[in-house]
């Protein structure tokens, strides 16, 4: 039945009139309606039928908008005044992939603090979902820290649906918090610091939190930083049983944050959460996430786009109006972290575990030393010369003979890297030890560098051959003199 | 400049024109933002609306476009540009589904199960909310607000200075409009 428009103001005013006198009023006052009204009748008493049910779920939320979304069947939907298990529901603070966060307080005023109600989404894995929040509850109870949100409580409410009563963090996501309030780099990397404790913490407890990213970092009015929602958290050499809704997790997991280990779904140590820490600090200097992943697409493309996986600098990755929200111009902004910060950034995202920090304490350390001023170990000691040649020197083999103060004579060590050639991802980096007598190579190695870790390209190159060579020569083969020889080619 | 300011300003005027420029400029940035923030969602492809318009506003009040005091004109405002790019999106997804064999996988083949979103329905509250907004426009801007602005009553109520209550009540009424006399 559609009605015109003329007729719908009077609906809507004639509801106005309804909704404000008691329920029970309402047959009479229907009744009573003068008959110019009769044609819209059986909608108003549909209407105030309702409205006294309040049954209605239209417009609850905003369906979700992918084509590649998926509906929770069986998904029960909470309202404003439901009561589960001690708590009664006050508002919907958030909603994620897989449980939605109520603000709640005690029903029964054993105590007036409001709690963070986190509820599952899904009624279908019951049993599995009431394994994972008690695993849940296990590992926040083992959190206590000023910086990771406070466990109050867990329970399963009558309807056998677990529950999470968690402090509520009345504040903003990290990133947005740092914008609004012009947050400058040092007091960011002060930010930074605090949820480095957190995690620290976290991982003396053998708990890897796997899913850093801003909106689990919350910073309290007073600047306080809180660490939420260890929902995907795992104990460290806890494999996951065939039981546990790893799928669940996968699903709640964003992406742009995680590690590639995580994402290829192999078992993740602490140095996961370094990666996302990576992540969130490159986002706090930059302004935007070190790039956005898809989850639309077969695992193949998937596991591809990961190889394909591509950082910039920090420095060139400043958007623009970065450097306002930082109290400075872009300009500056660029200038302040081009270097330093860029290292300690691209060293937490390195994509192999390997050459990651080995742990958050090294990363936190970093941060530290750049703020004190003292040298940062991300930033490779540049290995000269005369370095080189000293080192080589301690080896009995090689005699280094010096004439002027900075060359060695009888034997040409160069540092081995000039510039770059070529645009493309990697570079082809040969080199080739050779005796001087009958130009026999001693040793020879080609190898590729990958451009990410441009910044440090030289001296990575020479750490690499330096190495290479000493190892040479510690086989005892005999040299009377020898050149070392370095070729660079780009390849795309 | 602050241009956006400038547009507000010439609207709250009662300038024609300006409402047309200020909902362009705005419009282009909300669906950049919604569009990565889509892309970027990976799962969780739930499309928060107050932190778009949220990150939004930031980003024109740090490029200098707007300033921070007009803040609630612009919440105001922006929940209707919200509303143009969520059902342009649902619109255009609509047709693809129409047009054939778009087929999506997804990562997990434990959560394989793909259902198309509830674009429908989405098109269908935009299409009442037309019929609605001539019957009771401020209701409509409730609803608008709430449903598509993704913002709270108070934010509502703050946005276009009314009474908490008042917003609640419209917000009742709107719903059971909507649902009995609109389908």
């Amino acid at each position: 039945m559609a009605y015109s428009a003329s007729e719908l103001t009077v609906i809507s005013r004639l509801l106005d009139e309804a909704l404000c006198i008691d329920a029970e009023a309402r047959q009479a006052w229907l009744d009573a309606l003068p008959c110019e009204h009769a044609a819209l009748l059986p909608a108003l008493r549909q209407m105030l039928d309702r409205a006294k049910t309040s049954s209605t779920l239209l417009l609850d939320r905003l369906p979700r908008l992918n084509e590649n979304a998926r509906h929770d069947r069986g998904t029960r939907t909470l309202k404003v005044g439901d009561r589960v298990g001690p708590y009664e529901l006050v508002r919907e603070l958030g909603s994620g992939g897989m449980a939605e966060v109520w603000l709640a307080r005690r029903a029964d005023g054993a105590y007036k603090r409001e709690v963070a109600l986190k509820l599952p989404k899904l009624t279908r894995q019951r049993r599995s979902l009431e394994r994972h929040y008690e695993r849940e509850r296990d590992i926040l109870a083992s959190l206590e820290h000023p910086n990771i949100a406070r466990f109050y409580d867990a329970g399963l409410a009558p309807d056998g649906l677990p529950y999470l009563a968690l402090e509520y963090v009345q504040g903003q996501p990290l990133t947005a918090w740092c914008d609004a309030h012009r947050v400058g780099l040092r007091d960011r990397l002060m930010l930074l610091l605090q949820v480095t404790e957190a995690v620290q913490f976290a991982h003396e407890r053998q708990v890897i939190h796997r899913d850093l990213k801003p909106s689990n970092v919350f910073v309290s009015a007073s600047g306080q930083v809180r660490l939420l929602d260890f929902g995907v958290a795992k104990l460290l050499g806890d494999e996951e049983t065939d039981g546990s809704p790893l799928h669940l997790y996968t699903r709640a997991l964003t992406p742009d944050y995680a590690s590639p280990e995580l994402l290829r779904g192999e078992t993740v140590d602490l140095r996961a959460d370094v990666y996302s820490l990576g992540a969130l600090l490159y986002e706090m200097l930059s302004g935007d996430r070190p790039y956005r992943l898809s989850f639309v697409g077969p695992p193949a493309q998937l596991a591809a786009a990961i190889d394909q996986i591509w950082i910039v600098r920090p420095s060139e990755a400043v958007v623009p109006g970065a450097g306002p929200a930082r109290a400075t111009t872009d300009d500056r902004l660029m200038g302040r972290l081009r270097g330093e910060l860029d290292a300690i950034t691209l060293k937490a995202l390195a994509l192999t575990t390997a050459e990651r920090y080995a742990s958050v304490a090294a990363m936190a350390e970093d941060v530290q030393r750049y703020l004190k001023g003292e040298r940062v170990l991300a930033v490779p000691e540049r290995i000269k010369t005369e370095e080189l040649v000293a080192q080589l020197s301690r080896n009995p083999n090689v005699r280094v003979r010096r004439r002027a103060p900075v060359y060695p004579t009888t034997r040409e060590v160069r540092t081995p890297v000039t510039t770059v050639a070529g645009s493309g991802r990697r570079v082809i980096v040969s080199a080739e030890l050779v005796g001087s007598a009958a130009e026999a190579i001693v040793w020879s190695r080609t190898y590729e560098v990958k451009l990410r870790d441009g910044f440090n390209f030289e001296d990575e190159v020479a750490t690499t051959i330096l190495e290479a060579v000493r190892a040479a020569l510690d086989t005892g083969a005999p040299l009377a003199a020898w050149r070392l020889k370095v070729e660079i080619a780009g390849n795309d | 400049m602050a241009t956006i300011t400038l547009l507000l300003q010439r609207v709250r005027e009662g300038e024609r024109t300006a409402r047309d420029s200020l909902f362009e400029l705005a419009y282009d940035s909300l669906k950049g933002l919604a569009r990565s923030r889509l892309r970027s969602n990976g799962h969780g492809n739930q499309l928060d609306t107050t932190a778009l318009v949220h990150e939004a506003y930031l980003r024109f009040v740090n490029s200098g476009d707007l300033r921070a005091d007009d803040r609630r004109a612009f919440f105001a405002f922006a929940s209707s540009v919200m509303r143009s790019v969520i059902v342009d999106s649902a619109r255009e997804r609509r047709a693809e589904r129409r047009g054939g064999d778009l087929m999506q996988v997804t990562l997990s083949t434990q959560v394989a199960e793909s259902i198309p979103a509830d674009d429908e329905g989405i098109l269908q509250v935009h299409e009442a909310l037309i019929a609605l907004a001539e019957a009771d426009p401020r209701a409509a801007q409730v609803v608008e607000m709430r449903y598509f602005g993704g913002y709270t009553e108070e934010e509502i109520a703050e946005a276009l200075d009314i009474n908490v209550r008042t917003v609640a009540r419209d917000w009742a009424k709107a719903r059971l409009l909507l649902e009995v006399a609109l389908k």
